[in-house]
């Protein structure tokens, strides 16, 4: 077999791994591991020589001897099982050299009495004791796991586990120094750890009592005569050179040691550096460790449930804080996005202003810069509760804002109005589409949240930390990076669509700059992915190897979703046509469309053709409403006062008038006035050198003429303004429905006027219903208005009345209608009732009347 | 010769110094001469097939040829008595195996020169693989001068290994613990900051403590079955460190 040289590197020595090493591992290593011993204190020629399994199996006939878990200095246990309860246990045989001296045996029993007084979930219990064949035993709690040491040589702990150990110890200490129990030989192979993760502190052997009770200290010592209490690494000063004056406190003390060890993976010797300059860790961890490790008991934590206090008081954050100085940042939030939150603030806050100063924009600009901001202010804060809210606003507004740009345009053409449905949709009513667009806000806000609150989505985006007890630490499971790369994706498409934003704007989805706020979520997405706080395991970045593949298809995926909106936008309008609106369904609207203004004059729809009664007035009328929107004009500064405008119109309603009022000198006289006007004009262009010599010769001959025609025409002063019916009313005061009334009722030409005024208003109230603002009753009571003054102009009074029926049946159905659905009284229904009957009633008694000479109709 | 078979049941663990019959002090003590002796050392063979194959293979040969002559070399191992090269009192099967195999492929040169000379006639004195003779003769290549005493030595440490694997993942599996053994295999190796605890145990659906149990029980089982192994090959439990040690070594010079 050929080798196929991919050359594999060991983790642990650095060397490259032939190819036929035993299953892919470097052989050095596996063999070394075989060679080096697994047990600690398995020492080659060790003290104690244990006594041969037939010999233990014959003294304890109630057990069977399962195995030989270890040999130590105080004796050899073994894993043993008892039958009659089915359950597993260790049997712990003392040195035989103990056996037989009767006070050894007293003070034996005495401590193991103790011993079984210890009653704690922490504490290995006590089951049995006593003397056998010679065996001088302990039966206890038999733990399936291994101990500190055993576990701290199979896989190094990271500050989590070992932050959650330790207050377990801690609390096991101090209920057995509650108890008058010193352990005083606390050390990594005294602390067990089963496979569940509870952690049992044993071999109390060599436990000190101070039973004060009985006014004496007894010392009892179950090791080797003359070996040293506890090992020295662990023991506290004071055990070395004052072993009499121990108290608790040492316990305290080794403790602190195996904190350390835990923590570093080496022992505090000689002058050593703190816990956090050894490992990636909280730096108040240092002050619970060094403060546990020091010389004087006295500076110490004084009792372990103080040293557990401090340690759940870190909660359970081991990682830096975000102000250790250590090298990496604690939210290593990539350096270009800190640089781009100002800008997204920035941008965020302009969008807003316009909307603000307007006092009027649409929601959807308001949402951008909300969203915007909410994204420069995310990436810039390091709270991640801040984070969290700014990231769920963001996906939010994403889905918001993708509803509203995206898949509504597409569906109704242009717009956002819900209820303004054209093209080739325009059966779908408008509820539907709005609908839908709510559906996928909802559906956006509702994803984000539960992305938060995933515990394993949060913790990989740096919003909590992972515990040790968490089914999934980091990183991010795979299936949901994918479900948040595909929401994602989407803003990210934006980014790119935002930057075909000429494009865009031309194929009418307008506001192409609405994107950038689900861009700017997907920026913040990509970055919260990138960005973890770092662990104290220091995972290698290498599972976000896949990277680069990754972001790859999320560009294309970004190049194709825009591109193919763009196609579908630009064919829709094409597929779509423009419809009229349709007429208001009304039956007296048909009557007056034949007598209903064909042309316009200036922008006014003129009622009646010249000629008719009452089109002088109404041309007094359109002059008057000319100088007054020239005047407008004047005001804004885009109409000069004295400009050709301005003098042409005021000449025109000096004219109307004049014709209106059957005074030809008027006339004249106002154009004189004009062409005067005209000449300053023209002279003053010709000395600013704008004008020629030619267009003041013409305006001096205009003038002349003008001149002329004055001196011809027979007629009292232009300024001897004849008494009319009502001189004041000459010029507008009031106004009605908005439109200035020329003249009061009952001269000739009001009726023609107000005709005129009702069909304009009937056009106001159909292009506000087109809009969707139309009052509710306005549009019958205008229909009605209009009916009657045509009524009136044509002197058929009998049509009005007819026409006041129709409105009152009408209302009668509305208010039916209204009581039905509940938001009209039955008062209000009569109150209807009691008007169509009276309108009834005046139609019937005009139509006895009868006047049915049809007048002389206008064309 | 039929392919290596599971291997029967290893003696009693050795320690603190008790003498343990192992296979190749019994075929050391009775010489190779008893039936015992000859079944010891027909499973021994057996077990170490696969390092020879690769050094007669490593010469240059192609695999079948490779394979029929370590079929051969066994053939001659066992039927012979190859013993009077070995002494008994230090010799580690290891090193009686190379130097058997050695004395094989001189043999064989003999044979293939001498062929090759038009047989049957009488040679000059020519210096063979006779390490006495420092005469300045006619010098032959010895071409299996080529092929090292350390790359046996590894092939012999990896045979050791793969056997220890094999062993170690037939109880796991028949323990049900198939899945446990293939995750924690890399471990193996020893503690290391590159491996992830954390990624274990998500893969097992069980806790970074309970892989530190498996892991310790797994290192500890697979020390007592190399060192039971290797205790099979040496003359002396003693010698169990020193040959492991002398293996370690070669496997790091490469």
């Amino acid at each position: 077999m050929n080798t196929i040289s991919i050359e594999s590197i060991c983790p642990k020595c650095g060397a490259s791994i032939p190819p036929d090493a035993p299953h892919g591992l470097c052989p050095g290593c596996v063999l070394s591991g075989a060679a080096t011993a697994t047990e600690a204190g398995a020492k080659p020629g060790g003290r104690i020589a244990p006594p041969p399994r037939e010999a233990v199996a014959a003294a304890f006939p109630q057990l069977e001897i399962v195995e030989l878990l270890g040999v130590g200095g105080m004796g050899v246990v073994y894993k043993a099982r008892q039958p009659k309860l089915d359950r597993f246990v260790a049997l712990k045989l003392l040195p035989v050299s103990h056996a037989s001296d009767p006070a050894f045996a007293e003070r034996f029993q005495r401590e193991a009495r103790f011993l079984a007084r210890l009653n704690h979930p922490n504490i290995v219990s006590v089951y049995d004791f006593g003397q056998s064949n010679g065996f001088c035993f302990l039966l206890l709690e038999y733990v399936d796991g291994v101990n500190l040491r055993q576990a701290m040589q199979a896989g190094r702990f990271s500050p989590a586990e070992a932050l959650a150990i330790v207050p377990k110890i801690c609390g096991a200490m101090q209920y057995a120094h509650e108890h008058g129990v010193l352990h005083r030989d606390i050390k990594p192979e005294n602390i067990l750890l089963d496979s569940r993760g509870t952690v049992k502190l044993a071999d109390f052997g060599i436990a000190k009592l101070s039973d004060d009770s009985a006014g004496a200290r007894t010392d009892v010592t179950l090791t080797q005569s003359g070996a040293r209490l506890g090992t020295p690494h662990y023991m506290a000063p004071e055990q070395i050179e004052k072993p009499s004056e121990v108290d608790h406190r040492a316990d305290i003390y080794s403790l602190g040691v195996v904190f350390y060890e835990l923590l570093t993976g080496e022992l505090p010797l000689g002058r050593f550096a703190p816990p956090s300059e050894k490992a990636v860790l909280d730096s108040r961890v240092d002050a619970i460790v060094m403060r546990a490790l020091a010389k004087e008991r006295e500076l110490r934590q004084q009792s372990a449930g103080e040293v557990k206090t401090q340690v759940e008081g870190l909660g359970t954050r081991a990682d830096p804080a975000p102000a250790t100085a250590s090298p990496a940042p604690a939210t290593p939030m990539p350096a270009w996005a800190i640089r781009l939150a100002p800008i997204l603030l920035a941008a965020g806050g302009l969008a807003l202003l316009p909307a603000v100063l307007s006092r009027s924009g649409s929601s959807l600009v308001c949402l951008w810069g909300l969203s915007l901001s909410l994204t420069g202010l995310a990436l810039l804060t390091s709270r991640p509760k801040t984070r969290a809210f700014a990231l769920v606003g963001d996906i939010w507004g994403a889905g918001f804002t993708f509803a509203e740009l995206c898949v509504l345009p597409l569906l109704a053409k242009s717009g956002s109005l819900p209820g303004q449905a054209s093209g080739a949709l325009r059966g779908i009513p408008g509820e539907f589409l709005f609908a839908l667009a709510l559906v996928l806000q909802l559906a956006g806000l509702v994803l984000g949240a539960w992305i938060l609150c995933r515990r394993d989505v949060r913790s990989a985006f740096g919003i909590i930390t992972p515990k040790p007890g968490d089914p999934l630490p980091n990183p991010w499971p795979h299936r949901l990076f994918w479900l948040a790369i595909a929401i994602l994706v989407l803003p990210i498409a934006a980014l790119i669509a935002a930057v075909l934003g000429p494009v865009l704007q031309h194929a009418g989805l307008g506001a192409a700059a609405g994107f950038i706020p689900m861009a700017a979520s997907g920026l913040l997405g990509f970055c919260y992915l990138r960005s973890r706080p770092a662990m104290a395991n220091a995972q290698p970045v290498a599972s976000w190897n896949p990277w680069p593949k990754r972001i790859f298809w999320v560009v294309i995926a970004g190049i194709v979703i825009p591109a193919t909106l763009l196609v579908i936008a630009l064919l829709v309008p094409m597929l779509s046509k423009q419809m009229p609106s349709p007429p208001p369904p009304t039956v007296v609207q048909e009557k007056t469309a034949e007598a209903v203004p064909k042309g316009e004059v200036d922008g006014l729809p003129q009622v009646l053709p010249a000629g008719t009664p009452g089109a002088a007035a109404l041309k007094w009328h359109f002059a008057w409403v000319k100088v007054e929107q020239n005047r407008k004009l004047a005001a804004t500064g885009l109409l000069s006062t004295g400009g050709p405008e301005m003098l042409a119109a005021q000449r025109d309603l000096a004219v109307a008038e004049a014709e209106f009022r059957g005074k030809p000198a008027d006339a004249a006289a106002a154009n004189v006035t004009y062409a005067k006007g005209m000449l300053a004009n023209a002279r003053r262009s010709f000395a600013s050198g704008t004008g020629s010599q030619s267009d003041v010769n013409d305006a001096t001959l205009a003038l002349a003429q003008a001149e002329e025609a004055l001196k011809n025409t027979p007629a009292p002063a232009p300024t001897n303004r004849a008494a009319t019916a009502n001189p004041e009313a000459s010029l507008p005061t009031a106004e009605v429905g908005g439109l200035p009334q020329v003249l009061p009722a009952g001269t000739p030409g009001a009726a023609a006027l107000k005709w005129h005024f009702a069909w304009i208003k009937l056009e106001d109230n159909r292009k506000m219903a087109a809009v969707g603002t139309a009052p509710p009753g306005g549009m019958l009571a205008a229909q009605r208005d209009l009916a009657v003054a045509e009524a009136e102009y044509r002197g058929k009074p009998a049509d009005a009345a007819a026409a006041n029926v129709v409105y009152a049946k009408a209302m009668l159905a509305n208010a039916r209608r209204m009581y039905s659905v509940g938001t009209a009284t039955e008062s209000e229904v009569n109150d209807a009732t009691l008007a169509l009957a009276l309108a009834e009633d005046a139609l019937k008694s005009i139509s006895a009347a009868n006047s049915t000479n049809p007048p002389a109709l206008p064309q | 010769m039929s392919h290596p078979a599971t291997s029967p049941t290893p003696p009693p663990a050795a320690t603190g110094g008790v003498f343990v019959t192992t296979r190749w002090t019994r075929v050391l003590a009775a010489r190779g001469e008893s039936p015992e002796a000859k079944a010891a050392l027909g499973e021994l063979c057996e077990a170490y097939w696969t390092p020879v194959f690769r050094f007669l293979r490593r010469e240059g040969r192609d695999d079948e040829t490779a394979r029929e002559l370590t079929q051969e070399f066994f053939a001659r191992v066992l039927a012979r008595d190859s013993f009077a090269h070995a002494d008994p009192g230090r010799g580690r099967f290891r090193s009686f195996l190379l130097g058997a195999v050695r004395h094989f492929l001189s043999d064989l040169r003999d044979r293939d020169g001498a062929a090759k000379r038009g047989g049957g006639q009488i040679a000059e004195t020519l210096s063979t693989g006779d390490a006495s003779d420092t005469a300045a003769g006619i010098q032959i290549v010895d071409t299996a001068a080529d092929v090292p005493d350390t790359y046996f030595d590894r092939q012999w440490a990896f045979a050791l290994m793969d056997h220890a694997f094999a062993k170690l993942g037939e109880e796991m599996a028949a323990a049900g613990k198939a899945a446990h053994f293939a995750a924690l295999k890399p471990w193996l190796v020893g503690e290391t900051p590159a491996l992830s605890q954390a990624d274990a145990a998500r893969s097992l659906g069980i806790s970074e403590g309970a892989i530190k149990v498996g892991v310790h029980r797994l290192r500890k089982r697979f020390r007592e079955l190399v060192r039971a192994d290797v205790a099979q090959t040496v003359p002396d439990t003693a010698e169990v460190d020193a040959e492991l040690r002398y293996l370690i070594e070669v496997l790091a010079a490469r």
